[in-house]
Formats: structure tokens, sequence, C-alpha cells
């Protein structure tokens, strides 16, 4: 770990512990959590008697589609933070990038130091209001798990092996995508998945500034002052980021590569 | 599969590498890590770089296999400017095993042996068939380990794989630095019989880094003693510089028992043995009595009829007595072969309850070795190495 040691980076190698494979209740465990978070609350909203304008917001077609907007946001950005991360990862893992790597982890440290809201918030008062605005600003906010964990992960690879590979004949490129990457790949998937969990709870902040979302639930339950609505609407992002999170715990078991320790 | 053809034919023996003024400056630094190393690795043969830590043996190996490019000099494998071939292509005709066998966790054991084959090309057929020959070479049961993960294997299972690794495209040339390093005395006394064995069947090229002098007494058909900047000291044969230090960073690297290792790398065929006085087991145990008296020894020698010892007869016992020898003999117990080295023979002697111990080649008699025998063989063997030409020392490092 040749990454500064703050806070960020502390909390890391936790995220690095969790793609420890669980024991095989955790295959039930989450999903079994979720749909007990639904029924409970499904049971409380029905005990509360929505009025009329609760009922418009938890209407089923309606969640679902905040649901889905939820989702765009998340997958957009999340495409986008991978895109931006691992290349980036990669090239700042490269001999001759050293220099570039602190610059490029305290702009990340940055991006992620600042209150979601705030640069949520500046962004639309400096650009514009709406889905794209959202999306840039989830992906400043949530790249840098990913991109740490990237470098993490290929800088943390024993160099003899890397020396191995040459010393046999292997060209830089195919020691990059034959022997760093697949060793790198428990670690970079718990960077992602880090990444992925934190688009879901920041994509609620998107409804603020017209990007619609499960957070439109929660701004609504908040101004009309129906619990009902709030309850649900942070029930249902918190069970996608459960769900999301569980998903990427079987990527992490599944595409860990064979003979690596787990 | 143009450029190496030797995978299904007899294997590619060794060549020669050359090194010609080789200087390697690493940026930042003031001394050169290797400087000006002039020396030539005969083919076939293995040369062990033995030298303290830091003084630039990983670098000069680096240098052979282009891993790292030398400030100034040349290098020539099999009479070729290593320059000539793109540096990955080289590669893949040298072997290199480093430490812990450098093996790819995340690759099976038939994969790790394969990456080489599978860069030049081979069909998969040939590869597969490759990888179980390779096994086998350095006693891995292919059916066994083929599809096990590094991690599943001991440290000695992984490096062999690791040579396996390397000789798996058959290159003529192989490096190994400090390849036994980080394993257990036993496993590394394994290790380097097998080594030895294979180097036997194979013939290669073979330079083998070590800061473990008894390490390059065993294995190194040469040995070139390297201090600071790689610059060679002395670069001779075992027992050259076991008996002729060319001075005292030498003698400090041979340290305690030079006596004793120069025991160890000479065999005793190549000794003056005494003849001591033989007798067929049909012949007349007076003659055998008299040819003793005559001789002064104290014990005959009596040999089958293919030549074997089997007997020893006293001058005592055959005081007075008429027949054949052998019914006066008493059977001999210990005898040792020729191709074994002076420590094995001090052993026998000091195991027997004989001062003699009949030494044999294919079964037959060739001699005796006695505590007299070594001794003098130790002397004549520094008296050699004074003889010899001071040609070994420091040779090229100007
Ligand atoms: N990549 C490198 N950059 C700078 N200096 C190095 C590098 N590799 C080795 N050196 C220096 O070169 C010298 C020789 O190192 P090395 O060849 O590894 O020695 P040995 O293998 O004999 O222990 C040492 O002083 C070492 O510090
Ligand atoms: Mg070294």
């Amino acid at each position: 770990m040749t990454v500064a040691p703050d806070t960020e980076v502390a909390a890391q190698p936790s995220a690095a512990v969790k793609a420890k494979p669980r024991r095989t209740w955790y295959l039930i465990g989450t999903p079994l959590l979720i749909v007990c978070a639904l029924v409970a609350d499904w049971l409380y909203v029905r005990s509360t008697h929505p009025d009329a304008n609760a009922r418009t917001t938890l209407q089923t077609s309606y969640m679902l589609s905040k649901l889905l907007e939820h989702l765009e946001l998340t997958v957009v950005a999340g495409v986008f933070v991978l895109l931006i991360a691992i290349p980036l990862g990669i090239l700042l893992s490269r001999k001759g990038m050293r220099l570039a790597t602190p610059v490029v982890l305290a702009l990340a440290n940055i991006g992620q130091g600042a209150p979601a809201i705030g640069i949520i918030v500046l962004l639309a008062v400096l650009w514009k209001t709406g889905f794209e605005v959202a999306v840039v600003a989830l992906i400043i906010y949530a790249v840098l798990p990913s991109l740490r964990n990237t470098m993490v992960g290929l800088q943390q690879i024993d160099p003899s092996l890397k020396e191995a590979g040459r010393g046999i004949g292997m060209s830089a490129a195919a020691v990059l995508f034959k022997v760093e990457l697949p060793l790198a790949v428990p670690v970079i998937l718990a960077g992602v998945r880090t990444t992925l969990v934190l688009l879901i709870g920041v994509a609620a902040l998107s409804s603020l500034i017209g990007a619609g979302g499960l957070g439109e639930m929660i701004s609504t339950g908040v101004q009309l002052q129906r619990y009902n609505v709030l309850v649900t609407g942070s029930v249902l992002v918190a069970c996608l980021a459960l769900f999301v999170d569980w998903l990427a715990g079987l990527a992490e078991r599944y595409l860990r590569p064979k003979g690596i320790k787990a | 599969m143009a450029d190496n053809g030797n995978g299904s034919g007899g294997a590619a023996h060794g060549v020669e590498i050359e090194l010609r003024n080789l200087t390697k400056k690493y940026p930042g630094q003031a001394k050169a890590a290797v400087d000006d190393v002039t020396m030539t690795i005969p083919a076939g043969e293995i040369v062990a770089l033995v030298g303290p830590s830091g003084c630039g043996k990983t670098t000069t190996m680096k240098l052979i296999n282009r891993l790292i490019e030398p400030t100034s000099g040349e290098i020539l494998i099999g009479g070729e400017d290593a320059r000539r071939r793109p540096a990955d292509i080289l590669r893949r005709h040298v072997g290199y095993v480093i430490q812990q066998g450098g093996l790819f966790p995340h690759m099976s054991i038939a994969e790790n042996v394969s990456l080489v084959p599978k860069m030049l090309k081979w069909d998969k057929k040939r590869t597969a068939e490759r990888v179980d020959e390779m096994l086998e070479l350095v006693g891995l049961d292919p059916a066994n380990y083929r599809d096990r993960f590094p991690r599943q294997l001991s440290g000695g299972q992984q490096q062999r794989v690791g040579v396996a690794r390397a000789l798996a495209a058959d290159p003529p040339v192989l490096l190994m630095d400090e390849p036994f390093g980080a394993v257990d005395p036993i496993t590394r006394g394994r290790l380097q019989d097998e080594l030895l064995r294979l180097q036997e069947e194979l013939h290669k090229t073979i330079v083998f880094v070590t800061h473990d002098f008894d390490e390059a007494v065993k294995l190194g058909d040469r040995i070139a003693v390297l201090s600071e900047g790689s610059h060679i000291v002395q670069y001779a044969e075992p027992a050259e510089i076991l008996a002729r230090p060319a001075n005292d960073f030498v003698r400090g690297f041979i340290g305690e028992g030079g006596a004793m290792k120069l025991l160890h790398v000479t065999r005793i065929a190549d000794v003056d043995l005494g003849a001591g006085v033989t007798a067929k087991a049909t012949d007349d145990a007076a003659t055998v009595h008299s040819r003793l008296a005559e001789a002064e020894e104290p014990w005959a020698v009596v040999l089958d009829k293919n030549s074997s010892p089997v007997q020893w007869a006293s001058i005592e016992d055959l005081d007075g007595k008429t027949g054949p020898v052998s019914e006066y003999g008493t059977p001999i117990t210990t005898t040792i072969s020729g191709r074994a080295d002076l420590q094995a023979g001090l052993e026998a002697l000091l195991g027997s309850d004989t001062d003699f111990v009949p030494v044999t080649r294919r079964r037959q008699y060739i001699g005796l070795v006695s505590l007299n025998t070594v001794q003098s063989a130790i002397q004549q063997l520094r008296e050699q190495a004074k003889q010899a030409a001071p040609a070994s020392v420091g040779e090229g490092s100007a």
C-alpha cells in the first residue's frame, strides 16, 4: 500500500477484507433481509391508512418508475466511473507515472471528501440542473474507491512476479493482462462494490436538482409531511443498496481467479 | 514453430555465453553495479556466480537476458549478439528461474509450465505433452500435479515447477538466480542433486547465482567469485579455487574447512590410490604370503573372477598355509566407488574397521584408499594448483 495513509485508505482495507467469502448463509441472508424490510414497510404503510396524496406516490407504477430512474442514474454513473477509474488506475500504476499518483489521488479525495450534497448543488448552480449534472456529480463523488483499489490492487502485486513474467518472455502488455489484472481482480472488485453502494446512496440526492430517482419520494414525504411516503422511499433506497452490495459480493466470489487465496 | 524446432527431437544442448566489457550503471548511482566484466561461460557447463549480497550478481544475470540493458559492452549467446533479437523474443529462448519459482498463483501448474511454449505458438497437443514431460522430468507426477495451483504445493515443489517452466521450450541456456535460497536445507540438497541429474541429461549452459559458496562448489563446473561491481576475483574450477584461493577475499568466502570442501570436489578415482597386493581367489596361500612379505604389506585383497574385491587375507593368517588363498580370507564388508568424492572415502574409512577401503570402478578393483591417500591427495591438489598458471585469476575485470 503505497497510497497516502489518510482515513479513506484506512477505510479501504476493510472493503478489501469484505472480499473474503462469507459463509453460505450470506447467499440467502441479504435477500431475506431485503424481503423482510419490504414486508415490514408494507405492513407499516397499510397501518397508516394513506390518504389520497400519499397514495399517488405509493402507487406501484410510480415507485417503479422512480426505482428505474434511480437505477439509471447509478448504472450510468457506475459505467463512467469504471471507464475512468480502471484505465486511470492502470495508467497511474505504471512506472514513470509515480509522480502523478499523489495529485490524482488528492483530487479524487477532494471529490469524496466534500459533502455529496455540496457537489450536486454547486454543479447545479454553476452549470444546470438535470440528469447529466447529477451523473457528473455522482462520478466525482464515487470514483475514488474504484480508482484507489485499482491502483492498490496493482501495486500490491509482488514485483518478482512481474519480473518473472518479463523474464520468461512475456511482453509488458501480456504481463498486465495475464498477470497483474487477474491478480488485482479481488481488490478492484471490492472497490467497485464500494463505489456502487456509494452511488445508490448519493443518487437519492439527485432529486434535489430534478434528476429524479427514489430521492423524490423522500422529498415528497418531507414536504407533504407524509411519513409513510418518506419511510418507504428510504426503505427502497436502503434495500437497493443492500441488493447491489449483495450482487457485487457474488461477483467478487465468482470472478476471483481460482488459485488465489481468499 | 519456425524458430524452435527442438521440442520433439533431442533436447537443445547448451551454447556458450560471452560477456564482453559489460558495464551497467544504474541512474543516480556513483558506482557501476556491474563494472567492465568480461567472461566466457562454456557451453554445457554450470557456472556458479558467487559473491556477497549487493555485488551485482542479479544485475549481471538480468543483463544476460536483457531484463536490464547494459550501459556498455556486449553479450554473445551462442556467438550471436543478444541485441539482435527483440528482448521478449530472446527471453523465450533463455530459461529464467528465480527464488521461490516465481509461479503465477492464479494459474494452474500446467498453465504456468505451458506459458513459453504457448508464446512460441506450439500447438495444443505438443504443448500439453511437453507440460507432462517437463513435470515428469522434475519429479512431479503430471496426473497429480497438472491441475493444482501453486499454493497447493510445497516450496520445494514450486521450485521444481519453476525449473520445469524455464525448461519447457527447451532453451539452450538457463539462468538461475538464487533459486534454492528460500527452501529448507534438506529440500535444498535434494533440489541440488536433482539439478545435477537433470544437467547430466540435458547439458544446458547454466548460470547459477548463489551467495552460498558450498552450493557453488557442489553445483558449479566452474565458479566465478565476484566482488563489488561484479568484479571477477577468481574464475576457476571448484577444486582449484579451494586449493588455491586467489586472495583473502576468496579465502574469506571459502570460510572454514576449505580442505574438507576440497575433499568434496575430488573423486577418489582421480587421486593416486595405493595399489595394494592383490590375489586371485585360486592363488596359492604360500605364494601370496611371500608376495606380502616382499611388499611389506600386512593384507592382500582377494579378487573374484570378475576382479571384484571379495576378501582380505592377512599375512598372519596365511603364514605356513597352502591351498587356495580364499580359504583363509575374511569377507570385505566395505568398498567404495571411484566416482564417490574423497569426503565419502574418508567417511567409509572412518566407518570401517580396516585402515584401507578397496576402491572399485564398475565393481572392478582399482586400488585402495587410506588416510594417507587422502592426505597426500590434498597436498598434491594444492601443489597442482600452485603450478597451474595464474590465468584463472581476475580474468577480464581490468
Ligand atoms: N533497479 C535498481 N536501481 C538502482 N540500483 C540497483 C537496482 N538493482 C540493483 N541495484 C544496486 O546494484 C547493486 C547490485 O545489486 P544486485 O545485482 O541485486 O546484487 P546481488 O544480486 O549480487 O545481491 C546494489 O548496490 C544494488 O543496490
Ligand atoms: Mg541478487
